[in-house]
């Protein structure tokens, strides 16, 4: 299932925040978008969710214009997991994973069918959560909730998932966790997954494409080969730093010169 | 206070509660009356208040000011004067020579401001209003003096005459006005067919409900009362000291009084006919035997709402005919 | 394939045997309404035998002596039941669109709009006396839409809502109390609306309050799934094909017309809508599937038995149920927190 971005503009009730976007995305295409504080990311991965509407532009997601999507329908295509969730005091991970399956259900209150036990079942083994299933979620650590979160989302078995800053709250273990988790759904179940992150190693490191957004525009799109490199990174992000390769694999070091510091407070 | 002091007014007090709680007692002679007064001089009077302290007063007051609406004529009655009054809807203190009068606010919320600039030497005020005990430690604090009274019923008509008459330094034999009341009164209340045994339902009519009972220390219950009828909250033996209830509606159907006597707050004919009109079709009153035979009267405001004072024996008159002339 | 079958039908027996225990509670609490419903019938200022009970009911209030029970007890007794599971069902509905356990009624402005409605008819215009119910509902319903406006910006959020409300509601008490200054003889007859109680209540408050109850339960519990989508955020709940803003304003107007008309008819109940919710969600969890039905049931007993105690206790003088349910209630309540700590 491919989305097409054409001309897309956004603001929030004033200055415009998304100028312009184009963007292609291929089916189980993994992508990266990062960029400094109020670049859009955020605001590109909402539109896509339809959590905003655009001031111009327009989305196509499976060639049908966003616009033209009823909630439902978009539910059952996009899964977006946001940075920000609320957690009801009792719940357990069963019970919140299986919430996954609404988009499926009707209305009515209704034992689970077949195919939504088999779904539940796949998420919880995709993540490992077999011997948490019982638990209360307000129990567990920050990355098994998000892990959590995650099995809510493969449940909904959706071709595309977005997620915003899936790792800006975990430590160093979980963040790894995730994101070889999101790694494993795309290789596994074949989605196509595009999240916002703060992490350039981890950008590099798990997708196959990345874009760079700076003051709203698309400042550059490319695999991680292409676009790791020293002036692209200035650019966006106003930083110095050094990329080493250990085992093959490029690492961005953010550096910034002692004394420079200094020069620039004395001036 | 010494103990002495101290002792006395519990004496009158228990004196005064017994003769209000009496049923034998018809009627009332105004030497008989039970007394707020503690101790006289020439010209001073000692009072006791409902909060049980006492008040000394000079006698002859000039500068009074009444914030209980009822207090008002029944002062003039008992040969006094006032400088103000409150804001009232009374249709008698419209006219001379209340409207020449001071107002000092509404008798619920009086203006404190006010009354502090007039320099009264006595304020009346009432213990059914929260707002006038708290006037009356502010009034202490400014050195003003206040009386702090019960002013609830027939009984109280008698005590507060007697309290009042000496206060403005007369005699109650002097009170030709005064006598003629008690002695046409007493008369109505010989003439009641006490043997009849009328049992009847005061209540206080609101626009949320209709069942606040009125027990026998209200005004129109004790007027009744003594004209030889039955309330039939007495029945029930409720140990309470308040003025009104809310009875419960089963209780008002079980006892099924004969009359039912209506006070409404406001009391326009449109509300009585209004209230007329639902009573008759409400489920739960129409099946009453007094709704059904229409024995049950809206009473006016000016003669049971408020205090009749010197229009007590037309108050009387009214209960006499409702119970004992009211051809059905 | 069996094997996995049986399996995953093995995970969900945990969450079976959860919702099994939820649904005993319910069952009970369904037992102990009825027991209490008994307790109110046979029980009143006036001594009644079961056979009269019996007959009054049976002949539908034809029968001799059966005007008490038929017309005075039976429909207090229905109308408590109805306010009771109004009031809760409206609280608990609020305190998850709002995501706030100390939502209630209250916050959409219900109370502060009845108080007003109800004032200006007994002391501004008290030959309009019949109209009081009206007037409250409507109040209640403008005060609300007035909340719900100011709190709209391309959408409603929930901090806005409560912030909305608490604004609207002290001017509207403001109002209130302006009128009540202005006519001060006729106060009387707002304390007894400000307090709440059953007192007096006929077929004809049923006739109120029955359609909005009724409606109100079914269209809730149908979309009892939809609310437990919603407390997991607005995000989620969109992402999961919810319409959150289409789906809250129908909360909000079906939390409206529940308290509305329960509080038109009974006064101002402040209790009910707030602690019977939270109450429940202590002891059957915030599965709204269970919680919603826990709440309008549990409610619905509690108000019946604090009126009955109210009408016993001190009989035949009567206390507000308002007043009982505030002594009963509150201890109840934080015995039930402890027990949740613990």
């Amino acid at each position: 299932m491919k989305i097409e971005i054409e001309t897309l503009s956004v603001s929030y009730d004033g200055p415009i925040v998304l100028n312009n976007i184009n963007l292609s995305v291929k089916p189980s295409e993994i992508i990266s978008i990062v960029g400094p504080n109020g670049s859009g990311k955020s605001t590109l991965l909402r539109s896509i969710a339809k959590l905003i509407s655009p001031i111009s532009g327009n989305i196509y997601v499976d060639n049908k214009n966003l616009k033209n999507y009823s909630r439902k329908e978009l539910s059952l295509k996009i899964a977006f997991l946001p940075q920000y969730k609320s957690i009801p005091e009792d719940i357990t991970v069963l019970e919140l994973i299986s919430y996954g399956r609404y988009p499926h259900q009707s209305n009515f209150i209704t034992k689970s069918k077949y195919e939504d036990i088999e779904a539940i079942d796949r998420a919880i083994a995709l993540t490992k959560l077999e011997k948490l299933q019982s638990r209360k979620i307000s129990t567990l650590s920050g990355g098994e909730q998000q892990r959590t979160w995650i099995a809510l989302c493969i449940a909904q078995e959706t071709d595309i998932l977005l997620l915003d800053e899936p790792t800006t709250f975990l430590d160093i273990k979980c963040q790894l966790d995730v994101m070889e988790l999101i790694q494993q759904l795309n290789y596994e179940l074949k989605t196509t997954i595009i999240m916002t992150l703060h992490d350039l190693n981890h950008a590099t490191h798990y997708s196959n494409r990345i874009i760079a957004l700076k003051n709203g525009e698309i400042f550059a799109d490319a695999t991680p080969e292409n676009l790791i490199n020293k002036n692209i990174i200035k650019a966006v992000f106003d930083i110095e730093c050094k990329i080493i390769s250990y085992n093959s694999t490029p690492f961005i070091l953010p550096i910034r010169n002692i004394k420079e510091g200094i020069k620039n407070e004395k001036q | 206070m010494t103990i002495k002091l101290k002792i006395i007014p519990v004496i009158i007090l228990t004196f005064l509660f017994n003769h209000l709680f009496s049923i034998a007692q018809d009627t009332k002679n105004i030497e008989q009356t039970n007394t707020l007064i503690v101790s006289e001089t020439s010209d001073t009077i000692t009072c006791l208040n409902v909060d049980r302290s006492t008040s000394v007063l000079k006698k002859n007051p000039e500068k009074v000011i009444s914030c209980y609406t009822s207090f008002v004529s029944l002062w003039y009655l008992a040969g006094g004067k006032l400088i103000a009054i409150p804001n009232t809807k009374h249709k008698n203190l419209l006219i001379e020579p209340y409207n020449k009068l001071e107002l000092i606010g509404s008798v619920t919320s009086p203006n404190v401001e006010k009354i502090i600039s007039l320099k009264p030497d006595l304020v009346l005020l009432s213990a059914q209003m929260e707002k006038h005990w708290e006037l009356r430690e502010i009034l202490k604090s400014a050195r003003i003096n206040s009386l702090l009274l019960d002013y609830n019923n027939y009984y109280d008509f008698l005590t507060l005459s007697l309290l009042f008459s000496k206060i403005n330094g007369k005699e109650i034999d002097n009170n030709q006005e005064l006598k003629t009341i008690i002695n046409d009164i007493n008369s109505i209340i010989d003439r009641a067919q006490k043997n009849r045994k009328i049992r009847f339902l005061s209540i206080f009519a609101s626009a949320i409900k209709a069942n606040k009972a009125e027990t026998s220390e209200a005004n129109t219950a004790l007027i009744a009362k003594l004209l030889g009828a039955e309330n039939i909250i007495d029945n029930l033996k409720i140990k309470t000291k308040s003025i009104n209830i809310d009875l419960s509606m089963e209780k008002i159907f079980e006892q099924d009084p004969d009359i039912i006597l209506i006070t409404t707050m406001g009391d326009e004919k449109i509300i009585q006919e209004k209230m007329r009109t639902f009573l008759k079709n409400d489920p739960l009153w129409s099946q009453l035997s007094a709704i059904k035979k229409d024995r049950f009267y809206f009473l006016p405001n000016e003669l049971f709402l408020y205090k009749a004072n010197e229009n007590y024996p037309e108050a009387f008159k009214i209960i006499y005919q409702i119970l004992y002339e009211d051809k059905k | 394939m069996n094997n996995s079958i049986i399996h995953s039908y093995n995970k969900f027996s945990e969450l079976k045997k959860r919702n099994f225990y939820k649904l005993f509670i319910i069952v009970l609490l369904l037992i102990i309404t009825l027991i209490i419903f008994f307790f109110s019938l046979s029980n009143g200022s006036v001594e009644l035998s079961m056979n009269n009970i019996f007959t009054s009911i049976a002949s539908m209030g034809k029968a001799e002596n059966s005007h008490i029970i038929w017309n005075i007890r039976l429909p207090r007794i229905i109308t408590a039941i109805l306010v009771g599971a109004s009031l809760s069902l409206s609280g608990a509905i609020l305190q998850a669109v709002m995501r706030n356990p100390l939502a209630s009624p209250g916050i959409i402005g219900v109370n502060a709009g009845a108080g007003l409605g109800a004032t200006i008819i007994i002391i501004a215009m008290p030959i309009y006396f019949y109209y009081i119910i009206p007037a409250a509902f409507l109040g209640s319903l403008i005060t609300s839409l007035a909340i719900y406006l100011l709190a709209w910006q391309r959408g409603a959020r929930p901090t806005h809502l409560i912030l909305a409300g608490i604004a609207v509601a002290s001017f509207v008490s403001s109002l209130t109390s302006s009128i009540m200054i202005a006519f001060p003889e006729r106060i009387h007859g707002t304390v007894d609306f400000m307090i709440g109680s059953l007192n007096a209540k006929t077929w004809s408050h049923v006739k109120i309050c029955l359609p909005y109850t009724l409606t109100g339960i079914i269209l809730t519990l149908l979309l009892a799934k939809r609310i437990n989508i919603l407390s997991l955020g607005d995000d989620v709940a969109y992402s999961l094909g919810i319409n959150v803003e289409r789906t809250r304003i129908l909360l909000i107007t079906i939390s409206s017309l529940l308290a509305a008309s329960a509080v038109s008819v009974a006064g101002l109940l402040g209790f009910v809508g707030l602690v019977c919710p939270h109450m429940m969600r202590l002891l059957i969890g915030s599965d709204h599937r269970f919680l919603l039905p826990a709440s309008i049931i549990f409610s619905a007993a509690l108000l019946t038995f604090c009126d009955t105690i109210g009408r016993i206790i001190v009989s035949p003088v009567e206390i507000p149920a308002g007043i009982i349910m505030s002594i009963i209630g509150a201890p109840f309540f934080l015995y039930l927190l402890k027990r949740k700590k613990n």
